[in-house]
């Protein structure tokens, strides 16, 4: 019986899922809202303590693994949906079946982050993605919506199809899709089979359309854009970091594949930064901007590969990118959900923040906040997870790239400041955004701006975790 | 070769050219019963393997119930607009050539199946009912739970953007003015 305890986060959150469907569906007023809303709470926070305590059972064979860096990456991503059940008000339909994806988005993510089965990563990413439309598409009455949704659903699920196909020529190479057995048969003298190698790249194809890394990245801003903002800051940060996070163990299977992770990723840093240059709606840019984070976690994930499973090495570089994917968590959350308090259902142009210092000051303070994090500059958060991945990057050989990466982020921090700049800027006559103002959301802001600063110059705090 | 590897490669060769037509068929009905051809293919492989009850879960679940809905879902969806789409119109005899002849491989195939069953000629590792329940719900239960909350969640999202509340609750706030 104890075997099933290992799973507890992920029955404790499908219970839940469930119960706030129904419960939802019961009554639809404000109080019924309100209560799905915290009993949502009440079941993360419960899947958070198992999760604490859930690494402690035996292990046995199984599809998930607890290793401390699985149980550190679960915590984060229940604390992204706590933090997005705090953050975002119910909406005001069909509230039931918000939180119930959301807590299946969990799923996903918590199945992703301990997934020691290739098999089991495809079902994670297939769960987190289903919810993941449907939440983009949630406000459906609007076009821009619909059409997000239906480009999300298209893609991903081409994706989800490479990934398929991938995963199936692995299992003909390898006879099993165990991640262990694996890399046993891998160190094993037996070559990698031409078939294993084309399964190896449709599955970095289909996982670069998850990461959207750059030839694959098409999806991104028109997405982020539909989405409400809660679920596009998901869909940059813990959706990204949960799929990074399935992949770290995955490392040997690309080690003759370097080169074309190298180019994926030096394209992904340049590339994203450059496109976010010539965008207008602040959204988009984000989205770029997420773009070229993920090519920053890429630089890490190559050192990765590059440490060949040596093994201080590969924790110290592992920890890198977990402090990487905590911080840029915090910043992207924060900055789409600043952004989604001025949106009010139509879309968002970056001289709509004109002068925002002025009208809305603490809006102000909080995207700057977040958008100095996202930029990488002291003494935020932002800036030591780069300088700990870039320094772990170098210690692994791979100082050309992390030259590359640092062109990146210079371009990077151009649009960022022409986003700082709008906030200064006296706002433009005749032009009025509303902001909607939540005071529970005021304060769970607040508190991740000063968390993004606390832990840029405490990140102790953070590597507690691991 | 033996006899069931003949039995594989036939309807290996079908299931692709099936599966090839499905992708140039300029007929959606006619598509559809490419992809029937194909997964009866397909299960006629899964036969030859030693995996007779997946061939049969096959022939039920796909070709039986999924590809059948498909079938309803074209034939029903539309009805109003049959008679003015050529490419929804039913199937013409020279366009049901390919896909009988396909058919008739098929049943050649399926014979060949069952003179060797009746030969007593078997891939000598024959997959149970009972190794399925055991794989699945011993080893890799963790995978069947998942694909029902996949499918749970693919029905909520199914229902919730198939409603038209989102619609009506916009009207009423723009009568409202306050969205």
């Amino acid at each position: 019986m104890t075997e099933y305890l290992r799973y507890l986060p992920d029955l404790l959150l499908g219970i839940g899922g469930t119960t706030t469907l129904l419960l939802g569906a019961w009554r639809e007023d404000k109080a019924g809202r309100d209560f799905v809303r915290w009993l949502t709470l009440v079941f993360l926070a419960l899947a958070g303590a198992a999760a604490f305590y859930a690494a402690l059972f035996p292990q046995g064979v199984s599809w998930i693994v607890w290793t401390p860096l699985a149980k550190a990456f679960s915590l984060v991503f229940i604390s992204v949906g706590i933090w997005v059940v705090l953050c975002e008000p119910p909406p005001p339909l069909r509230a039931g079946e918000w939180y119930a994806l959301l807590q299946f988005a969990i799923i996903g993510m918590l199945v992703l982050a301990r997934s020691s089965n290739l098999a089991a990563l495809f079902l994670g990413i297939e769960t987190l993605s289903l919810a993941l439309y449907v939440l983009v598409a949630f406000r459906y009455a609007t076009r821009t919506a619909i059409r997000g949704g239906a480009l999300y659903l298209v893609l991903a699920s081409f994706a989800s199809a490479f990934l398929g196909f991938g995963l199936a020529l692995i299992y003909t190479a390898y006879g099993t899709l165990d991640v262990t057995r694996i890399m046993q048969i891998q160190e094993s003298p037996t070559m990698l089979t031409f078939l294993g190698h084309v399964g190896v790249g449709l599955f970095l194809v289909g996982a670069g359309f998850k990461l959207a890394a750059v030839p694959f990245h098409m999806w991104a801003p028109d997405v982020y854009e539909a989405a409400p903002s809660v679920v596009s800051g998901i869909i940059a940060s813990a959706s990204k970091g949960a799929t990074l996070a399935a992949l770290l163990p995955l490392v040997f299977l690309f080690t003759s594949h370097t080169t074309t992770l190298y180019v994926i990723t030096v394209i992904t840093v340049i590339a994203g930064n450059l496109l976010g240059l010539l965008e207008q709606r602040p959204k988009r840019i984000l989205a770029y901007s997420s773009i070229a984070h993920v090519g920053y976690l890429l630089v890490g994930y190559l050192a990765l590969v590059s440490a060949r499973g040596e093994s201080t090495q590969t924790s110290h570089i592992q920890e890198a990118i977990f402090f990487y994917v905590v911080g840029y968590t915090l910043a992207a959350l924060g900055a789409f959900a600043v952004l989604g308090q001025l949106e009010d259902g139509r879309t968002l142009y970056l001289r709509d923040l004109r002068g925002l210092l002025k009208r809305h000051p603490l809006a102000a303070w909080l995207l700057m906040v977040f958008v100095v994090s996202l930029a990488g500059i002291p003494p935020t958060v932002g800036f030591l997870s780069k300088f700990y991945l870039f320094l772990e990057a170098v210690k692994a050989g791979h100082v050309g790239l992390v030259l590359w990466a640092l062109g990146g982020s210079a371009i990077g921090v151009f649009y960022y400041t022409r986003i700082l700049a709008q906030l200064f800027m006296s706002a433009t006559e005749g032009v009025e955004v509303k902001v909607q103002r939540d005071r529970l959301r005021d304060v769970v802001l607040t508190a991740t701006a000063c968390l993004t600063i606390l832990w840029g110059m405490t990140p102790h705090f953070v590597f507690a975790l691991l | 070769m033996t006899l069931l590897a003949v039995i594989f490669y036939i309807a290996a060769a079908v299931a692709i050219l099936a599966t090839g037509a499905v992708l140039f068929a300029r007929n959606a009905v006619n598509a559809v019963l490419y992809l029937l051809v194909s997964l009866f293919g397909v299960a006629l492989m899964m036969y030859s393997l030693g995996g007779a009850f997946v061939a049969i879960l096959e022939i039920i679940v796909y070709a039986g119930a999924i590809v059948v809905l498909f079938l309803f879902v074209i034939m029903m969806l539309n009805i109003a607009r049959i008679e003015q789409h050529k490419d929804l119109q039913p199937p013409t005899r020279p366009q049901l050539l390919v896909p009988v002849i396909l058919a008739l491989v098929l049943m050649a195939d399926l014979g060949i199946a069952i003179y060797a069953a009746a030969a007593g000629v078997s891939s000598g590792k024959t997959i149970t009912v009972t190794a399925i329940g055991e794989t699945l719900y011993r080893q890799h239960y963790l995978g069947v739970e998942l694909a029902s909350l996949v499918l749970l969640i693919g029905l909520i999202g199914a229902l919730h953007l198939g409603s038209a509340a989102w619609f009506t609750h916009q009207k009423e706030a723009n009568q409202d003015g306050t969205c």
